[in-house]
């Protein structure tokens, strides 16, 4: 589904990754964790598709199509979705009008009808249930004045609506208590099937204990410095990152 | 020939509050871009342009039951010292030339008088524009104690003209009124909208503009809180694209105290479209605990657009609380990101920051409108 090699980025004439590479078949779950700086962040936007980003190096294939050449939106079309480590707030556009302007430009990209806005909010109303957000929140500004918890709980409803073939959750988990960090969790993991795959980008091993990864990549200075199964991130969580560094 | 020469074989001195209002405007002459009120504002074709006089169309209204509501004409003849009182003190103190070219040609227009404790809300159907003329309706509005009056109205215009409209309220103590204007000017005409408004005691004046901008459109309001306890606020929208210019020139002066004023206007510009917002709060020194506050937002969606602001605060008093703030900015990239990462093109995500930028100072049909318009513009 997704392959990344040798992958070099700048930002600002700074080198973050450095020879990265991974590939992410349909139905995995990767977790990608390491230390603050090394890279993992940017490895998200460099895939959502970030204009401050400059990529000196390598090539990223996903679903057959050079991910490179994709605009943002067309990435998001294409089945790639990015939940964001700082949900942006947009101030007078309800999350309602956004997610189904939202969705029908993938529709409309698909050859798709489409929906009316009447069949669009009974189908964000029953996500929202899933996700246990309250109904007023369709008609609140994007995550104008919501708290953290809301703001990633918003991001994962964003998904179920979007249904990508690929997540790739930037620090999903951070700022959020353990109920919290449950729902989302629970909100995540209700959508994977064998047809998608998910990227878990973490410092903790403690969302890991909810969604249990097949891969876990530790990320040092721009490069993945070692891959196991979930009980590297438990060792991670004992020994911390500097044995890898 | 300029604008003052064409016209002045049209003016006559055929009222008493006509007297002396030529001489007040060859005195001041027409504003050029070294007149620091109007710096922003293109001139050059409005000053050098040749207009024939409109024919003197009523402006039509409704709901005006229970009140006094004439012509302007038969209430010159009717209420002629009241009326003639305010014009010699407007005109006293008037530094806009285009205000007096108003009264000097003011043969239409309205004059309305809401008698104390009455409630009324009415809308005004304006006469429409001819093309070539000069249109220059007065409306003389006083609101009695414990008054309220509400006005809603539309004015659009096809083709080349010169709008010059002034609104004069006189708002008494305890009464409230509220313009909500809605402008489509043509981009070919000309526009200028002055507004004087006095308050008493306790009174309260509310305005919202919602213009698209015009060849050259100026709103030059003055507000005056004389009365303790007095209250405005003022709003407008404007959403000006392909050459369209709109300016705001606003000052608002505290002269009682504990009074409260408040300004926010918003412009969204497209195409080659500029702006400006000059907003000045006055404090005298007898206006103590005043609150005073004022915003101007602009958002540029074309690279080609220009958005001027100026905002400006004079206190003399020192028991005040008084705020004023400016942004110009385009979409912001973070924003951008956020949106086209769900899928929304730049153009569409675009399209959603300039209407959540608008959302909160008007109807969402009205600012969809004008951002199609803008974008088609491109």
């Amino acid at each position: 589904m997704l392959e990344i090699k040798n992958l070099h980025v700048s930002v600002e004439g700074e080198k973050i990754l450095k020879g990265f590479s991974l590939t992410v078949n349909a139905g995995e779950i990767h977790a990608i964790m390491g230390p603050n700086g090394a890279g993992k962040s940017t490895l998200a936007k460099v895939l959502a598709g970030h204009p401050d980003y400059e990529i000196t190096d390598g090539s990223i294939t996903f679903l057959g199509k050079n991910l490179l050449e994709l605009e943002i939106d067309e990435r998001a079309h294409l089945g790639l979705f990015m939940g964001f480590q700082y949900p942006v707030e947009i101030p007078g556009v309800t999350n309602l009008q956004f997610l189904h302007s939202a969705l029908n430009s993938k529709r409309k990209s698909q050859g798709e009808a489409p929906l009316s806005e009447e069949v669009f909010r009974e189908l964000l109303m029953s996500k929202m249930q899933e996700m246990e957000i309250s109904p007023t929140f369709a008609e609140r500004d994007i995550n104008g004045g919501f708290s953290g918890g809301e703001k990633k709980r918003n991001e994962i409803l964003q998904m179920a609506v979007l249904q990508p073939k690929l997540a790739v959750l930037d620090e999903t988990d951070s700022g959020l208590d353990i109920d919290a960090m449950k729902v989302v969790a629970a909100g995540v993991k209700s959508q994977l099937n064998d047809e998608n795959a998910l990227i878990l980008i973490t410092h903790y091993q403690r969302l890991l204990d909810y969604i249990k990864p097949q891969f876990v990549h530790v990320v040092v200075d721009g490069k993945i410095a070692k891959t196991g199964g979930a009980e590297l991130a438990l060792k991670l969580e004992e020994k911390g990152y500097a044995i890898h560094q | 020939m300029s604008l003052l020469e064409t016209l002045k074989p049209l003016f006559q001195e055929n009222a008493p509050w006509k007297k002396g209002v030529w001489s007040a405007i060859e005195q001041l002459g027409l504003p050029t871009k070294k007149w620091d009120a109007f710096r922003y504002n293109s001139l050059m074709q409005l000053n050098q342009g040749s207009f024939k006089l409109a024919q003197a169309n009523d402006i039509k209204i409704s709901g005006a039951a229970g009140i006094i509501a004439l012509p302007l004409n038969s209430a010159m003849r009717s209420h002629g010292a009241l009326l003639l009182k305010g014009f010699q003190e407007a005109l006293r103190g008037e530094k806009n030339p285009y205000a007096l070219l108003n009264t000097a040609f003011a043969d239409s227009g309205l004059f309305l008088y809401v008698p104390p404790g009455k409630t009324i809300e009415m809308e005004w159907t304006l006469p429409s524009l001819e093309e070539g003329a000069l249109h220059t309706p007065k409306m003389e509005i006083f609101v009695g104690k414990g008054a309220h009056l509400s006005v809603h109205y539309i004015q659009k215009g096809q083709g080349h003209y010169f709008y010059n409209q002034h609104l004069q309220l006189s708002i008494e103590e305890g009464a409230t009124a509220s313009i909500n204007e809605h402008l489509e000017h043509s981009s070919d005409g000309f526009a200028m909208h002055t507004v004087r408004a006095r308050l008493k005691k306790e009174a309260f004046f509310k305005m919202f503009t919602f213009s698209k901008g015009a060849c050259s459109e100026r709103h030059d309001i003055q507000v005056s809180l004389e009365g303790e306890r007095s209250e405005v606020d003022l709003k407008g929208l404007s959403l000006p694209a392909f050459k369209d210019e709109v300016h705001h020139y606003i000052d608002v002066r505290h002269v009682a105290p504990n009074c409260r004023s408040n300004q926010h206007y918003k412009t969204a510009l497209m195409g080659r479209a500029r702006s400006s917002f000059e907003g000045k709060i006055f404090v005298e020194k007898e206006a103590q605990q005043t609150e005073a506050y004022q915003l101007n937002n602009n958002l540029l969606l074309s690279p080609k657009a220009q958005a001027m602001s100026k905002p400006n605060l004079e206190i003399l008093a020192d028991d005040v609380k008084a705020s004023h703030g400016a942004t110009v900015a385009r979409p912001k990239e973070d924003e951008l990101f956020y949106l086209q990462s769900r899928g929304l093109s730049k153009k569409e995500a675009e399209w959603h920051l300039a209407r959540g930028f608008c959302m909160e100072l008007a109807c969402e049909s009205v600012i969809d409108r004008f951002l199609h318009q803008g974008q088609e513009d491109g």
